[in-house]
């Protein structure tokens, strides 16, 4: 048995003490040391919106707020601002494969801080912002702590599993041993993702998406009903807290390359919580996404489309 | 709680401690700790079916003893079929309600008439399939004289709850697993060392093969209709792979488990893709169903003792009832169905016990007539895979319809991930083939250089962590 144990112990002992040691040496998610805009930005979306939130607000006082996943890279709160009021502080919260809980998650927040939401935008995925999946064990997806109400030890042991690939180690390591500076590729006050996306409003066809020919033609689908009691539950909560702030809101159901259409009782069930004017469909087969070249790959829509849907929205 | 979960890496260490430390080494106290532990275990899943579980123990317990003191042969009878009853009550209530008045009301709509029946809005309880067959088994064997009750229900409700079969087997028998259970257990190391290799390779098969797999074969299969023969092909061929990763996975891992705490489970799968006809396949393939079947179902029915006919009809109901414990769907039965008229040439010919010993034996490579032999079985097999996979029987048909194209000879879609996916699983047959002989593919006992092994072992690690896809449940707690 005493054999047993130390080779156990010697198996898997002398690497895992390597690998925690690395991962606290070399912080590859940048989420162990405090956050700055010059030290590591997390690949977390949530993290870094989250963290670049709490970091500014004092100084920005931010009361208006698009909340979505990665979808959201496709709009910008300098268009935005536009059809706001002179007062207003726009803020873009984005989080890998958002769901409807994490908007909820981030609503609750503010109203718990006493953050005034005086305007919002809530960006719909199908079928991702109903998905009802466990949280996500990528170290992009996984959520803050302090929004899901976790201990910051549950959530760095959640990153640290996540950080036991090879490929996570060897990069990691890679990238501290040759100090590769940080890269800010969002706006430091509004998180605006692009943060080309303001000047752009036109651009030729050809020069606006990646990976062209990648896209695979596919024809409409429409959803299975994803909103059910507990999501109801959910909505209902958001709707409160935007009752009680007086906030003008609309809900977003964002256009995909896949073509997949909100399911009509969804629709209608958003529609008759947040209001018929409120809710904009964009899923589905359309105008925007029967052309390839409105999208950055199949499940984003680029600065351009952003602006067009703004306008419509808002005109 | 999953064998491929965080929960099941803490979890386990802590009772392997405390069995052998903790316990003083006496069966009586080991039990005790492997019974709450097991209760954990189920309970970390739904505890509400806990009383499910504990009440089906119970009752076997009860029944079995009642059997053995009966006074006469019709009270006997009496108490086995009041087991016998209540077992596949709950199997029908939880698992076959709802199909059996779907269809009943299907039925009579052919017919022109309207029924409304109420179905049940239940889950069905992880593992029911399982521990109801476990102590269906006890009963029998009682009922047969085959073996003498437990009377200690400890002991006895560790032989159905013990926590690596629980939810997914092996089915094991009294016969077999009763005697180790009420006897003190010895730390064998070698043993304990196999055991570990055959968890980590259940851990390659069911975190890098299945749910890589699975991956595929769900965009695959739920888009079936746009999907070009090559990729149908793809999506079967896949699904095949990821049954085997997760069920032979699964099994791999509960019998490692078993052996670290001194306790040998029934061996469940015997590299049942290098078969060379599908008797051999089934006799490869979830090796503790298809002898439990063999052995309360066929024997009862007669087996082969009344000729020919009976032996294919008992086959054929065998094979049909197989089909139906995987789910209540008429794919299973069609599957079962599927397998039995392939099963019948071999029996009627007398040709289904051509090949009991392993194909290649003691040989580097099969042979052209071997290697025909294995591929038309796997292609065989994998067509019955799409009616298991298939929603309803007129998809698989469609399915079938779709793979006669001339896009068959097109290159399927180069899924992203799916290089890996194939190189992972060329690992698997190689290892599987090379130690076919053997238990498990990871059985590495007879190779002498320590560094040789320990590099295999953590290449196996490296890629369960490199590859490993996000942790999927296992197909088979379904049944």
């Amino acid at each position: 048995m005493k054999r047993f144990i130390i080779k156990i112990l010697c198996f898997f002992g002398i690497p895992l003490l390597f690998i925690i040691a690395s991962y606290i040496i070399t912080d590859p998610f940048g989420t162990i040391k405090p956050f700055s805009l010059f030290y590591k930005m997390s690949p977390n979306r949530e993290y870094q919106s989250f963290e670049l939130f709490k970091h500014n607000f004092k100084k920005q006082r931010y009361n208006s707020f698009i909340f979505g996943s990665s979808r959201g890279c496709g709009l910008n709160t300098y268009q935005w601002k536009k059809y706001l009021s002179k007062s207003s502080k726009p803020f873009l919260f984005q989080a890998w494969g958002e769901t409807l809980t994490g908007i909820y998650q981030k609503i609750a927040y503010l109203r718990n801080k006493n953050i005034r939401i005086q305007n919002a935008i809530i960006l719909i995925d199908i079928p991702g912002s109903f998905s009802k999946k466990q949280e996500p064990t990528e170290a992009i997806g996984i959520k803050h702590y302090e929004l899901s109400e976790k201990t910051k030890l549950y959530y760095q042991s959640n990153l640290f599993i996540a950080y036991l690939k090879p490929s996570e180690i060897y990069n990691s390591i890679n990238a501290y041993y040759h100090k590769n500076p940080t890269v800010i590729n969002f706006d430091t006050i509004t998180n605006d993702w692009n943060k080309n996306n303001k000047y752009i409003k036109t651009c030729p066809k050809q020069d606006r998406t990646l990976n062209k020919d990648k896209f695979i033609s596919v024809s409409e689908t429409i959803s299975s009903p994803l909103i059910d009691k507990n999501m109801k539950i959910v909505l209902d909560s958001i709707k409160k807290i935007f009752n009680e702030n007086h906030t003008i809101y609309k809900i977003i159901v964002t256009p995909a390359y896949t073509k997949e259409k909100i399911n009509p009782k969804d629709l209608e069930i958003l529609q008759k919580l947040f209001d018929k004017k409120n809710v904009y469909n964009y899923s589905g087969n359309n105008e925007i996404t029967s052309d390839k070249y409105n999208f950055m790959d199949i499940n984003h829509f680029d600065g351009i489309v952003g602006w067009k849907i703004i306008e419509e929205v808002y005109n | 709680m999953l064998f491929n979960s965080i929960q099941f890496a803490l979890f386990f260490p802590i009772v392997f401690i405390l069995y052998w430390f903790a316990t003083g080494k006496k069966f009586q106290i080991q039990n005790i700790l492997l019974l709450v532990s097991s209760y954990y275990f189920y309970g970390c899943w739904n505890w509400h079916f806990l009383f499910l579980l504990i009440f089906s123990t119970g009752l076997d317990y009860f029944t079995g003893l009642m059997m053995a003191d009966a006074s006469n042969k019709r009270m006997k009878q009496l108490w086995f079929w009041l087991s016998v009853c209540v077992n596949l009550g709950f199997l029908g209530v939880f698992k076959y309600y709802n199909f059996f008045i779907d269809s009943f009301a299907e039925l009579l709509t052919n017919f022109g008439l309207q029924a409304h029946f109420s179905t049940l809005q239940v889950i069905l309880p992880v593992g029911i399939s399982f521990y109801t067959f476990h102590g269906l088994s006890y009963v029998i064997d009682i009922y047969n004289d085959r073996i003498k009750p437990e009377r200690n229900f400890i002991n006895y409700s560790v032989f159905v709850c013990f926590f690596p079969l629980l939810v997914a087997g092996p089915i094991e028998r009294a016969t077999h697993l009763l005697p180790q259970i009420t006897k003190d257990r010895v730390f064998d190391y070698s043993k304990a060392a196999d055991g570990l290799r055959q968890i980590l390779w259940g851990l390659f098969k069911k975190i890098v093969i299945a749910d890589n797999c699975a991956k595929f074969v769900n965009t695959i299969f739920d888009n079936y209709q746009t999907q070009s023969a090559s990729n149908l092909v793809l999506g079967a061929v896949m699904f095949a792979f990821q049954i085997y990763g997760d069920f032979s996975g699964y099994s791999d891992i509960a019998l490692g488990t078993a052996r670290l705490l001194g306790i040998e489970l029934l061996r469940n799968f015997g590299f049942p893709y290098f078969s060379r006809d599908i008797a051999e396949f089934w006799r490869r393939w979830h090796i503790s169903l298809t002898t439990w079947f063999r052995d309360y179902l066929y024997v009862p029915l007669g087996g082969s003792r009344g000729g020919k006919w009976m032996s294919i009809r008992n086959t054929f109901i065998i094979f049909l009832v197989s089909g139906f414990w995987h789910g209540a769907n008429w794919t299973f039965l069609f599957w079962g169905a599927f397998h039995a008229a392939l099963f019948m040439p071999l029996l009627i010919l007398g040709r289904n016990r051509l090949h009991t010993n392993s194909v290649a034996e003691g040989k580097l490579l099969p042979s052209f007539r071997e290697f025909i032999q294995m591929m038309t079985t796997f292609g065989l097999v994998v067509i019955g895979w799409i009616f298991f996979r298939a929603p309803s029987i007129g998809i698989a048909f469609k399915y079938i319809e779709g793979l006669f194209s001339t896009s068959l000879f097109t290159l399927p879609t180069v899924f992203v991930g799916l290089g890996k996916t194939v190189f992972s699983i060329f690992i698997l047959l190689v290892f599987e083939w090379k130690l076919k002989e053997r238990k498990h593919g990871l059985e590495l006992s007879g190779l002498h250089n320590g560094m040789l092994r320990w590099l295999i072992y953590y290449s196996i690690v490296l890629m369960i962590l490199e590859f490993g896809a996000s942790s999927q449940s296992f197909i088979y707690f379904q049944f």
